[in-house]
């Protein structure tokens, strides 16, 4: 039996890194998609050498769309789709410089979604597939100290949920993942509380389990559905007073 | 900016957090920091990882090669002992040493020299270090294997990350035809007793015991004492154990002192099996089923005070200890003594030959000045402190303990190492 085939975008990202090693270890050949080839050649040795599955790499920068075509083009199944591309980028520059907030909202929403677009077209041809977008709990409502990436994240949910509408009929399946605080690189400055923050490893056996449930939105740890529905009902003429 | 601590929460510090996932990054990171401190998976308990500026390894976490022949691994230094395992075991291979948790890094492991529960027999994790690569602060790359550069090896192992960075290492894994154990308890009624049945059994290779601290004065002493040797079944397959994680920090009291000595009853009165298979996970690392059991101590955090003494005075050594906790009233969770074997030649590995003994202490203001009153039966006695458990000894502690100091801080001098790597432990003792 042909093995599943995973596609990983944003390949070094910590928590696709992590998805890399679940679904390895589950058995799926792999094929990683990033910016930096050094560190994606780095990721595809240990997977061999410690799963002995088949792993790809293909060096693609999200901004230039002329690096999908390949991976596009590239023959083998696409079983399930994962997009951890994401840049949270400074809030403050954005609202002082133009090119970064473009640049934020391009990286996490404009790119990001015509790439996401063709893939699902190349698993409606094969009639069978799971895209998994990771989005955010950012997306849920703008706050001040965010709100070009977090209207980016709102603008990439609403379009995967647009996207698990359209081609249902396909037989093509989407995931819509809120992972709220994740302890990785993104985030290494900041100091979350330790009870909202989940691993990179928590995120990805979430991630498995979703795609094996098929489920359609799923928040890493359940607090944060609690939480967002709190933020988002709190009335506006209180929460634009707030300090968020 | 995050607040850093090490396993006992205590002391924590407002941490600028560098992280990188190649060598590229790595160096540029290394040349730009005026003094950084190499942090692995922050297992260590006081602030032999903490400083201001903290260059983190979590990221640069990579299997490169593994020989199923020759048990040969290649990997990066922040790759965990517990993700070797999870897969080198089932083609009958282990770690020669490994620590009392599975979450530390390889990294970790060599810049402590960790020893095991058969440090009496194998020796410290460096014993089983075929090469490695170091990066100095200047950027140049160091690569060590055995018989080059001896001063480089022992200056690195045991040396709390105050070489170098170490980037890559291979290890020289060792078989195993199982990965269950047969494991005996043997519960003894006091000090004598625990150190004879300790002598006694120090041929089998792995031997721990969990001694009571806080027993009224005729039982004080007493222990569960278990050994264990891998069995030979040739099954290698090992259910994974599902961790249950204390989600946040209990109140202070829960680790009061009527309640270590209830738990240290309860332990003690709890029925055992005396012969037992059970499998490498429950064997080596049964603190790991419960994660963060660290926050138990509260938000001030623990200090784990570990010390060694040697052989000929070890007895009366760990007596007058445990005399002085009483009068102290310093009491300690589930205290840990090991037999341990020669010393290797680190310069500031910690092992000596003789025994072991790790406490738990709730931090208190007070804590501090009691401690100072244990390490002058240490040091009296010839032992020494274990860095990697270590917040707080003086230089004058240190000092006594760890006879080539000197060399080491001249070594540290010479290479350009002074005042680039610093973690506040380094700082503190004057390294
Ligand atoms: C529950 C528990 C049980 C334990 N049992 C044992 C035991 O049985 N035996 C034992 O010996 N120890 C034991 N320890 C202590 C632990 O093994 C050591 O503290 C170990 O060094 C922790 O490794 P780490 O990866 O967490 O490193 P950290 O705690 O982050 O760092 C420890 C030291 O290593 C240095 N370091 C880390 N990575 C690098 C690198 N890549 N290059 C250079 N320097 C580096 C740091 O600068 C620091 O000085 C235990 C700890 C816990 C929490
Ligand atoms: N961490 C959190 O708290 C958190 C919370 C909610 C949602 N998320 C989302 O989770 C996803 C993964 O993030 P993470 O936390 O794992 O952080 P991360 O490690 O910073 O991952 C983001 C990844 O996106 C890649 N990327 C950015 N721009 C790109 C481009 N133009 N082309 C190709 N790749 C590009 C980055 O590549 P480089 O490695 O080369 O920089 C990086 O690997 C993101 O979508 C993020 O928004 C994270």
């Amino acid at each position: 039996m042909a093995k599943n085939n995973i596609l990983i975008i944003g390949a070094e990202s910590d928590i696709a890194l992590a998805c890399a090693h679940q679904f390895a270890s589950k058995g799926y050949d792999i094929t990683l998609v990033g910016r930096r080839l050094e560190k994606l050649q780095l990721i595809q040795r240990d997977l061999i050498t410690r799963y002995q599955t088949d792993v790809k790499v293909f060096e693609f920068d999200l901004l230039e769309p002329s690096s999908w075509q390949e991976i596009l083009n590239d023959s083998t199944q696409v079983d399930v789709a994962i997009s951890a591309v994401g840049l949270l980028g400074e809030q403050k520059d954005a609202m002082a410089d133009f090119e970064v907030a473009k640049n934020i909202i391009e990286t996490n929403f404009t790119y990001l979604t015509g790439f996401l677009e063709q893939i699902a077209n190349k698993m409606k041809v094969q009639q069978t597939g799971t895209i998994v977008g990771i989005s955010s709990v950012a997306g849920e409502r703008g706050r001040g100290s965010n709100y070009y990436y977090g209207s980016a994240k709102a603008g990439f949910t609403a379009f995967l949920s647009g996207l698990r509408n359209e081609y249902f009929k396909y037989n093509v399946h989407v995931i819509t993942v809120k992972p709220g605080y994740v302890d990785t690189k993104m985030t290494k400055h900041l100091e979350f509380p330790k009870l909202l923050t989940a691993s990179p490893n928590d995120v990805a056996n979430k991630i498995f389990q979703a795609v094996y449930k098929r489920r359609n939105t799923v928040y890493c740890l359940p607090i944060w559905y609690l939480i967002m529905v709190i933020l988002k009902s709190i009335p506006e003429i209180f929460f634009k007073r707030m300090k968020l | 900016m995050p607040r850093i601590s090490g396993w006992g929460n205590y002391p924590s510090i407002d941490t600028n957090l560098e992280l990188f996932d190649t060598i590229e990054q790595a160096k540029s990171i290394v040349l730009e920091a005026p003094e950084i401190v190499y942090q692995g998976n922050l297992r260590s308990y006081g602030d032999s990882a903490l400083n201001e500026r903290a260059l983190n390894t979590r990221n640069f976490s990579y299997v490169f090669d593994f020989d199923k022949k020759s048990g040969i691994l290649h990997a990066t230094s922040g790759l965990l002992i517990g993700d070797i395992l999870s897969f080198v075991v089932e083609y009958g291979w282990f770690l020669a040493v490994v620590p009392g948790t599975k979450l530390v890094s390889i990294g970790g492991a060599i810049a402590a020299d960790v020893h095991g529960k058969n440090h009496h027999i194998d020796g410290g994790f460096s014993n089983f270090v075929v090469s490695f690569n170091l990066m100095l602060p200047n950027g140049e790359i160091i690569n060590w294997s055995k018989h080059d550069n001896e001063d480089l090896f022992y200056a690195t192992c045991g040396g709390m990350g105050l070489t170098g960075l170490i980037l890559d290492v291979v290890i020289q894994l060792v078989p195993i035809d199982s990965a269950y154990l047969q494991r005996k308890t043997i519960v003894t009624k006091g000090l004598e007793e625990t150190f004879q049945v300790m002598e006694d059994l120090r041929g089998t290779r792995f031997l721990v015991s969990w001694i009571d601290t806080s027993a009224e004065p005729k039982k004080i002493g007493r222990a569960k004492i278990t050994s264990a040797e891998f069995i030979n079944d040739s099954n290698y397959n090992v259910p994974r154990n599902r961790a249950f994680s204390i989600p946040s920090y209990l109140p202070g009291f829960c680790m009061a002192s009527q309640t270590i000595r209830a738990m240290n009853a309860c332990y003690f009165a709890l029925p055992i099996a005396r012969e037992k298979v059970i499998d490498f996970d429950r064997f080596f690392f049964p603190l790991d089923a419960i994660g963060n059991w660290n926050k138990v101590y509260g938000r001030k955090g623990f200090i784990q005070y570990q010390f060694v003494v040697p052989k000929k005075h070890s007895e009366i050594a760990i007596k007058r200890i445990l005399e002085k906790l009483r009068e102290l009233k310093l009491y300690s969770f589930l205290s840990v003594l090991k037999n341990t074997g020669k010393c290797n030649k680190g310069w500031l590995s910690f092992p000596m030959e003789g025994m072991s003994l790790a406490l738990d202490f709730q931090y208190s203001d007070d804590l501090l000045p009691k401690l100072e009153l244990l390490d002058e039966i240490v040091i009296g006695y010839g032992g020494r402190l274990y860095l990697a458990k270590d917040c707080r000894m003086s230089q004058s502690t240190f000092k006594a303990g760890y006879r080539h100091y000197e060399k080491f801080k001249n070594f540290r001098i010479d290479r350009g190492m002074k005042a680039r790597i610093e973690s506040k432990q380094s700082i503190r003792l004057g390294l």
